[in-house]
């Protein structure tokens, strides 16, 4: 049967608009910078460059390409971000691995990109340690408050739940309720065992029923906001018995411009699911005498007599509180990218504080800033990390293949 | 698809003479073999050069002989590439020490243009037409970018006359153009998404399959392979027309069939033709007896088992199909008819309303464990999942965290797709009306531009690897 001239006239012009055009429209428009066309790596790694033809290279340079024709394929982040946004608002769910999608568009992360996380096995408590594998972590620890108690230091485990055991009635119903996973079962472990353990579970969900409207997890990101980090800052001080942060419901807040989510990242939706309303705890530190200048917003943020320098690749924070007030002691946290939500509101109560990233950490900081206190920080999802933990070495992140 | 087709199409379309053409498409698809599989284009003019003087010698010495040659000589390149590492490591399992191993990658499509090659050099012996003296027709046959690597087997005597005689028309173009983009629908859009599910199931632990999942798994991955072999399939016509060609049709509705046998003659219809036409026939058929035509299924089936993978699994699932297609055509059932004679099981089966429908896709479906294990092993435990039940464990909770609603709208349409939309139109009059009139319209074709715009947005997903953690 013949096909009528109108509808092949729309195939021949579907093929050079979907099929001739795009590529090189693509290079027309990048060349000349039209439409504002984003071509910046959102995937947090190192995307490939273009391949060059010797003949050393031949038999592998058309895969090379291919993967470079991927990852610079015509108008990608436009085509991405659709993709996203289809599967997200149409379709709530996506097909990236790593990324949930809960109820009232909540995202979760669901993946084993790093340190043998599985956030879903801890949330099902399906992934309890064996006793040997405890034995292993009381055996690391242990060494490590040794270590400390000869050079006169405390050492203190501190444990943050992941955002699918805080927030889990958004998480998707066939996942059911929370169980008892490896949280608890470390935090009971190590306490039976005369560890100082911080578990901000605690502190965290007591706010949470008390304030169910005030978030304390970030929508689109697996990390607590600034006020999970403020009340997670005041268990630790109140636990070293030096917290003169005031109560969160005293505390004045900061509107905080749209961030850039780690979640929305994975499922390329970071430059649009910015709505997550947050605040940041300010003017938080009992009034001494020592005030914010009202004229100084800036002022706000760090308590007064408090300095801060962060290292160029945002790995190490350091604290200097010269106010006479505060506690004498020095801080040292190894941990994860939870703690520098938390430092500057610690930072208030002590002398100093130190942050260093575990797999930036090494035991010369530990010489080099002699402190009183060392805490290790881990996420719920990095508990393994408890089995390699060591205070004597490097702890890099262990990708997963 | 934005760099290759749309120049290929371009040069193509600004050539008059045939003869130019075919020198354009030869090298397009050498172009298009050495991008794919650099290190074995060699090999494909190799074989091509040597069928190539096969062919003349036997155009000259029509002999058995010269024919053993040829048939020898082709099978043997494919022994050798395919199957000389089952044959080593089974060989191991009898002798002592270890054999070693060819270690080589199988060249892409060398199944198919092996079987090319045969089809033009047997037919050639039988008289169908003379000795082809162009080289660059014959490389072109053997080449043809569009079917190289996953088919239509096509035969000579269909392909010859078009390269000598055909051209490029916009109405051979549109159709061709649709046809493609149905074909990337059906890849992308189904058989990518279910396969996703497919992934995330059979790669859940052993103690966490049930049996739920086992049969939703084998069910995602009967529409998987079928949508990924016919979409394939449709590009590859398409774009055949698109270039003035037209190849055979490799499936039809495959999951209407209500017999094994039937199924075998909608599903990859040019493997099934070319074993019956070089294989089944030559060896008797059914013509000798029953129990020749037996021996002659289950031969015919082993080997087609034995070409779709070198593994004893493809084997064992081959003569899996030969065992339903000799019941279907020896078992009798039911009661005597007035002739005194009982109907066979397939002739039961073509008159069953409820058996027949499901029958051959059952069985289909449940065959395919054989086809995806890797293992004897593997197809057992999968096996075990499905039919005990007293292993038939409680994995509520995991069996919606493997879908999500891309592979749930996949596998709904692919359901829809795959047969009963097409039974439903041509048995009920207005709905077959409806899809005529749909056909060839314009509102087919912008659904079709929507069909493209999603597999694209599809794709376009499928490159995005993000990580959460810095790696560089």
């Amino acid at each position: 049967m013949s096909i009528k001239k109108s509808v092949k006239t729309i195939y021949i012009v579907l093929f050079i608009l979907l099929i001739a055009l795009p590529l090189p429209t693509w290079r027309v428009c990048s060349a000349l910078g039209a439409f504002g066309l984003d071509a910046a790596n959102y995937e947090n790694r190192q995307t490939a460059e273009k391949p060059v033809l010797t003949r050393q290279t031949a038999s592998l340079y058309p895969t090379q390409y291919e993967t470079w024709f991927d990852e610079n394929m015509p108008f990608r982040d436009a085509l991405l971000t659709l993709n996203g946004m289809l599967e997200y608002y149409v379709l709530h769910s996506t097909d990236q691995t790593g990324v949930l999608v809960g109820k009232d568009g909540w995202l979760y992360y669901c993946g084993a990109q790093a340190n043998d996380e599985d956030p879903i096995a801890d949330y099902k408590g399906t992934n309890l340690f064996m006793e040997d594998e405890l034995s292993q972590i009381y055996q690391r620890v242990e060494a490590a408050k040794k270590e400390c108690e000869f050079y006169g230091k405390r050492f203190v485990v501190m444990l943050v739940p992941n955002k699918e055991r805080m927030y889990s009635e958004y998480m998707p119903d066939s996942y059911g309720d929370p169980r008892d996973g490896r949280l608890k079962q470390v935090n009971d472990f190590l306490t039976e065992k005369g560890f100082d353990v911080v578990n901000t579970y605690d502190a965290l969900t007591a706010y949470k029923e008390a304030h169910p409207d005030d978030q304390i997890y970030r929508k689109y990101d697996t990390h607590w906001n600034w006020t999970g980090g403020y009340i997670a800052a005041r268990q630790f001080d109140t636990f070293l018995q030096s917290c003169r942060l005031k109560e969160p419901d005293a505390v004045e807040r900061a509107e905080l411009p749209p961030q850039n989510y780690d979640l929305a990242r994975l499922i390329h939706l970071g430059n649009v699911l910015t709505d997550d309303h947050e605040t940041m705890p300010v003017n938080y530190w009992e009034e001494t005498g020592e005030t914010a200048d009202e004229a100084d917003p800036a002022s706000k943020l760090l308590a007064p007599g408090v300095t801060r320098s962060i290292n160029d690749t945002f790995t190490e924070y350091v604290y200097n509180n010269s106010s006479e007030s505060a506690d004498p002691r020095h801080i040292f946290i190894i941990g994860d990218s939870f703690s520098p939500m938390m430092t500057d509101y610690i930072a208030s109560d002590f002398a100093g504080v130190t942050f260093d990233y575990y797999y930036n950490y090494t035991p010369d900081m530990l010489r080099e800033y002699d402190p009183d206190v060392v805490v290790y920080e881990v996420n719920e999802r990095y508990l393994m990390n408890l089995k390699r933990f060591t205070l004597d070495d490097l702890m890099p992140i262990v990708q997963a293949e | 698809m934005w760099t290759f087709l749309p120049a290929s199409v371009i040069l193509a379309a600004f050539v008059r003479r045939t003869r130019v053409s075919n020198i354009l498409l030869l090298i397009l698809s050498l172009l298009f073999y050495a991008w794919g599989d650099p290190g074995h284009i060699l090999l494909l003019i190799c074989v091509t050069a040597a069928d190539y003087a096969l062919g003349l010698l036997l155009g000259k010495h029509r002999t058995r002989g010269v024919l053993a040659l040829s048939v020898v000589f082709n099978l043997g390149v494919l022994g050798v590439f395919k199957y000389a590492d089952l044959l080593l490591s089974t060989l191991d399992r009898f002798v002592p020490g270890d054999l070693p191993r060819t270690g080589g990658t199988l060249p892409l499509g060398i199944s198919f243009f092996t079987f090319s090659a045969l089809t033009y050099l047997i037919d050639l012996y039988r008289g169908r037409y003379p000795a082809e003296k162009n080289p660059l027709n014959m490389a072109l046959y053997l080449s043809f970018f569009p079917r190289i690597l996953s088919g239509p087997i096509e035969t000579y005597e269909h392909f010859r006359p078009q390269m000598e005689n055909r051209r490029m028309m916009v109405d051979g173009f549109a159709a061709g153009l649709r046809r493609f983009l149905y074909g990337l629908g059906k890849k992308v859009l189904i058989a990518d998404l279910c396969g996703i599910t497919v992934g995330r199931i059979f790669n859940l632990p052993e103690q966490s399959l049930s049996g739920a999942g086992a049969w939703i798994g084998m069910i995602l991955y009967t529409l998987q392979l079928y949508y990924d072999f016919s979409g394939y399939s449709d590009m590859a016509v398409g774009i055949g027309r698109m270039f003035g060609f037209t190849l055979p049709e490799n499936f039809d509705y495959p999951y209407l069939s209500r017999t094994v046998g039937e199924f075998w003659r909608r599903w990859h219809i040019t493997l099934g033709a070319w074993f019956r036409e070089y294989l089944y026939i030559p060896l008797g058929g059914s013509r000798k007896g029953m129990r020749r035509t037996v021996r002659n299924l289950f031969i015919v089936f082993a080997l087609t088992g034995l070409w779709h993978g070198a593994d004893w699994t493809f084997v064992l699932w081959g003569l899996y199909q030969g065992v339903f297609v000799v019941l279907e055509r020896t078992l009798p059932v039911g009661k005597k008819q007035q002739d005194g004679k009982r109907r066979t099981l397939g002739e039961a089966l073509t008159s069953s309303r409820v058996i027949g429908p499901i029958w051959a896709p059952l069985l289909w479906c449940i065959s395919l464990v054989l086809f995806r294990s890797s293992t004897f092993a593997e197809a057992a435990d999968i096996y075990r999942c499905m039919f005990v039940p007293s292993l038939w464990r409680n994995a509520g909770t995991f069996l919606p965290q493997m879908f999500t609603l891309q592979t749930l709208l996949a596998a709904v349409f692919g359901i829809l797709g795959c047969g009963p939309l097409a039974a439903v139109s041509r048995t009920c009059r207005p709905v077959g009306k409806a899809a005529a009139r749909f056909k060839n319209s314009v509102a087919e074709a912008v659904y079709l531009a929507f069909v493209f715009f999603l597999s694209v947005l599809v794709l376009a997903g499928g490159t995005y690897q993000a990580f959460i953690y810095q790696r560089f």
